[in-house]
């Protein structure tokens, strides 16, 4: 019943500010009380609605009952009655009176074209029966006024519908219903949804909704509405009805898909007939009508992807967007004001900040950023605007490049980008004189880049012949074979050598002949007078180092016996082994003999050893036997 | 030892620098005279020509993946850029491009689930390619082969012994090498990665139009591919996810 004492205030204020037109029509009683009735229009439309007001005053009127419209044919009451009653006083020859008004109003909607009459309503004061003139009223086709009663009459302050009707008959029908501008939209267009009501009988108080819809999926703004300005009448399936708009939401999807406005359930508070005449004069008997609209579905197509700028920040509906500086001309480092404005029809809280070009030679700061939102024939619009300070970095013609701005227009469902003109700025230099160019190191900056794309294609020089990875490439499997190619051979070659630096007396045999040729080639050269002694030992060494050599037996021991008796272990002929034995001892004999030996007689003896070794070797009578090595 | 060295480097001296056929170098000379003059359509053409005459190196195919980006093509582009990367890793121009054009695709690259082990192996795996792994194992062998002819060689017992120690301590970082540059010739042989090439293309339940759509993938993104079947093929993303998609879709790498 909240609903109800507002709409009774607002009523009483309304009829206590009146500013009519019209005619008006009264008559007097016998005392000072007179009855009068007012339109605000003579002329009217067919649709509009026309506002009757029933004054009854004087200084004495008694109880004023309310009027008796039973003998309007013309009109439909739409709504009323709404009293106001108003007191003054009056000094009149030393004398106090009192003067009482008491107001009717009603809402009358014309029942058809031509010139209609309200006739005479009569209305009891006290015990008078006071009676009001009849007003002619000229209707004319359509409507002629756009806003439609400026006061809203009745008793609780609430349209309703003809109560002689309401009272002649049964209560007639009460619908409410939401409607919407369009069924199919894009994401961020505007969907403007209206909840209606329409009611054969009289409403005593404005409905409410029990509870709104979560409007899941959508940003919802609430538009102006007048309810009482909204009341017209409309035919509906042949049927009259007054027709009531109860709220009104801008609607901007954020998802694509089909999304569904729930039902809204409405509690109207309709007329109730009531037994007792009292009450109806006091109270207006009210039951509460319980309506819900009908579930409605929007389908939401995404924004495309194809032709979008790269400067679309969001932005849907119809935008233009300007820019201007502060003053065209600055110092390096001075600040410079750059506003930036977009103003257009659509969800403007949703547009983002334009994207701003490049501006390497300026330093820019966080932009303050200002709204303004209204609504026009109900379109949300508005403007955003970005105020950034700008400090030039560098003198000289530091121009401001257009800056882009695109919007998508759902009514031609397509991407739309404007710009900004281009704006001169003029840099002068700072104060630090013509030589400073910046104000100091805190002025220097780093160089960024702004533009990106891939590195440029690599030149023909670069071309280089396709190769095979090094890992399946025969150099890697040669190097894998290398070392252990190289090791193993090395392996074998120091076996070899330890195998053979570990058998001595193996290598004293293989030795032997060369050793024993090497003593012969130095007693060779010692053939003459005067060195025959060194001869003799010479070629006795030769012998018996090689007979030591080859029988693994140390030279010390050996005498001519032993030497004897290993060669006969060995197997050699008898005279083999005494050419050895008179060998060894004619050398003996010359190194010792007081004598020396010829020429002849050495060479002789050089030439036997030399046979004897050749011999020894080729017979091979020196092989070591078994269990003899050193 | 010396001198195997410096045959070891003359070889990969002469198997990495030899110079290219006239044919191929008038090609793309001729490639990029039209790349830089913006005729990219004919530019991609010649380079492409090259790769198909067999003269596959990662510049061409660098240059290719340049003229695919310039034609608006970001999953051929992409696909030609992991094929220069696969080829030279360390070109920081292929590895520029190929982070800027990645940046433009639509699917963020799924992140490799939390598995620390293997993961940590395979960030550790991903640090050098099967080249740099079989340069580092020869060298190590080498230098183990010379420890050992060291150790052959040696007359006293404590160089042998040195010799010894200083090969054993070859050993662990050959292994490293050799088992990296060994598993990565193995996956190599196994793993087929692919670069998604139409804009958007939607991942089956099963190699037939008639299966669920599991997921959708965009052009540019890299899956890997675990097998084929008739004209479809079975991607995997990092993140676990798997399904069909029809083989045209798709670029191997």
């Amino acid at each position: 019943m909240r609903g109800g004492l507002a709409a009774r205030g607002l009523a009483a204020a309304l009829l206590l500010a009146p500013a009519w037109g019209g005619a008006a029509a009264q008559t007097a009683t016998s005392d000072d009380t007179v009855a009068e009735a007012r339109v605000d229009a003579t002329q009217i439309g067919e649709g509009d609605s026309l506002t009757l007001t029933i004054e009854v005053r004087g200084t004495r009127p008694g109880r004023v009952e309310e009027p008796d419209l039973s003998g309007l044919a013309d009109f439909n009451v739409a709504a009323g009655p709404s009293t106001s009653t108003s007191t003054s006083m009056l000094w009149s020859g030393g004398k106090a009176a009192s003067r009482t008004s008491q107001q009717f109003s009603y809402i009358l909607l014309p029942r058809r074209r031509g010139t209609l009459t309200i006739p005479t309503i009569s209305v009891r004061a006290g015990v008078r029966t006071l009676r009001t003139d009849p007003i002619s009223v000229e209707v004319v086709a359509g409507r002629m006024r756009r806003s439609a009663p400026r006061q809203v009459p009745g008793r609780g302050g609430a349209p309703g519908i003809d109560r002689r009707g309401a009272a002649g008959r049964a209560p007639g029908d009460v619908l409410v219903e939401v409607q919407a501008d369009k069924t199919e939209a894009f994401v961020g267009e505007q969907v403007l949804l209206t909840y209606k009501v329409y009611t054969q009988v009289e409403l005593v108080e404005l409905p409410s909704p029990k509870q709104l819809p979560a409007y899941t999926g959508f940003w919802v703004e609430e538009l102006p509405n007048d309810p009482r300005a909204s009341i017209h009448r409309v035919t509906r399936g042949g049927e009259d009805f007054v027709e009531l708009t109860l709220m009104k939401k801008a609607l901007f999807a954020t998802v694509s898909g089909d999304l569904v406005i729930e039902e809204t359930a409405f509690e109207l508070p309709v007329r109730a007939e009531s037994r007792d005449p009292f009450d109806s004069i006091f109270f207006t008997p009210t039951r509460l009508v319980e309506r819900s609209t009908r579930p409605l579905t929007i389908r939401v197509k995404p924004l495309p992807a194809a032709g979008r700028p790269a400067s679309f920040t969001g932005a849907v509906g119809r935008y233009s967007i300007a820019a201007r500086v502060d003053r065209s001309e600055a110092r390096v480092n001075e600040a410079l004001g750059l506003h930036l404005e977009v103003k257009g029809s659509g969800n403007i809280r949703v547009v983002g900040e334009p994207v701003l070009p490049p501006l390497p030679d300026y330093k820019r700061y966080e932009p303050k950023v200002e709204e303004k939102r209204e609504v026009a024939e109900d379109r949300l619009q508005g403007s955003k605007s970005w105020d950034y300070v700008l400090t030039p970095l560098a003198p000289g013609r530091q121009d401001l490049p257009p800056i882009r701005f695109a919007y998508f227009d759902p009514e031609r469902s397509r991407y739309v980008e404007t710009s900004t003109q281009p704006i001169e700025v003029a840099v002068l230099r700072g104060e630090g004189g013509p030589g400073s160019v910046a104000a100091g190191p805190a002025a220097r900056r780093e160089v960024v880049a702004f533009g990106r794309d891939v590195r440029f294609i690599k030149p023909a020089s670069a071309l280089s012949q396709p190769r095979t990875p090094f890992h399946r490439s025969g150099t890697f499997l040669g190097l894998l074979a290398a070392p252990l190619l190289a090791n193993a051979a090395l392996l074998f070659a120091v076996r070899r050598r330890e195998r053979i630096a570990a058998d001595a007396g193996e290598a004293r045999r293989r030795r032997a002949p060369g050793f024993a040729r090497r003593r012969l080639r130095r007693a060779r050269r010692m053939l003459g007078p005067g060195s025959s002694r060194e001869f003799c030992q010479e070629v006795a060494r030769a012998l018996t180092g090689y007979l030591s050599d080859k029988l693994g037996v140390p030279p010390s021991g050996l005498t001519h016996d032993r030497i004897d008796a290993l060669l006969a272990d060995r197997g050699a002929p008898e005279d083999m082994r005494a050419a050895v034995r008179g060998s060894l001892e004619r050398c003996d004999e010359a190194r010792f003999a007081p004598v020396q030996p010829g020429p002849g007689e050495m060479r002789r003896m050089l030439e036997e050893a030399e046979h004897l070794l050749a011999e020894l070797e080729r017979r091979a009578f020196t092989r070591a036997a078994p269990g003899e090595r050193a | 030892m010396r001198p195997l060295l410096s045959a070891v480097l003359l070889a990969a001296a002469l198997s990495a620098g030899a110079a290219p056929a006239a044919e191929a170098e008038r090609l793309f000379a001729a490639g990029n005279e039209h790349y830089a003059a913006g005729r990219f359509e004919e530019a991609a053409g010649h380079y492409a020509q090259l790769v198909n005459q067999g003269f596959d190196s990662p510049v061409v195919r660098y240059n290719l993946g340049n003229a695919h980006f310039k034609l608006g093509r970001i999953g051929a582009a992409i696909l030609e850029y992991e094929k220069a990367a696969r080829m030279d890793p360390a070109d920081p121009d292929v590895q520029a491009n190929l982070e800027f054009v990645r940046s433009l695709t639509a699917d963020k690259p799924p992140e490799a689930s939390a598995r620390t082990t293997g993961f940590f192996v395979e960030r550790l795996l991903a640090l050098t390619t099967p080249e740099q792994d079989a340069l580092l194992f020869i060298g190590v062998y080498l230098l183990a082969g010379a420890a050992g002819a060291a150790a052959i060689l040696a007359r006293s017992r404590r160089v042998r012994a040195g010799a010894v120690l200083a090969g054993a301590l070859m050993l662990p970082p050959m292994a490293a090498a050799g088992g990296a540059l060994a598993w990565k010739t193995w996956r190599a042989g196994r793993v087929v990665e692919a670069v998604v090439l139409r804009e958007r293309v939607d991942v089956l339940s099963g190699p037939g139009e008639e299966n669920t759509t599991l997921f959708t993938v965009h052009e540019g993104l890299k899956v890997i591919v675990r097998g084929t079947q008739g004209s479809w093929s079975e991607v995997r993303l990092d993140n676990g996810l798997s399904g069909w998609v029809p083989g045209e879709t798709l670029g191997a790498i």
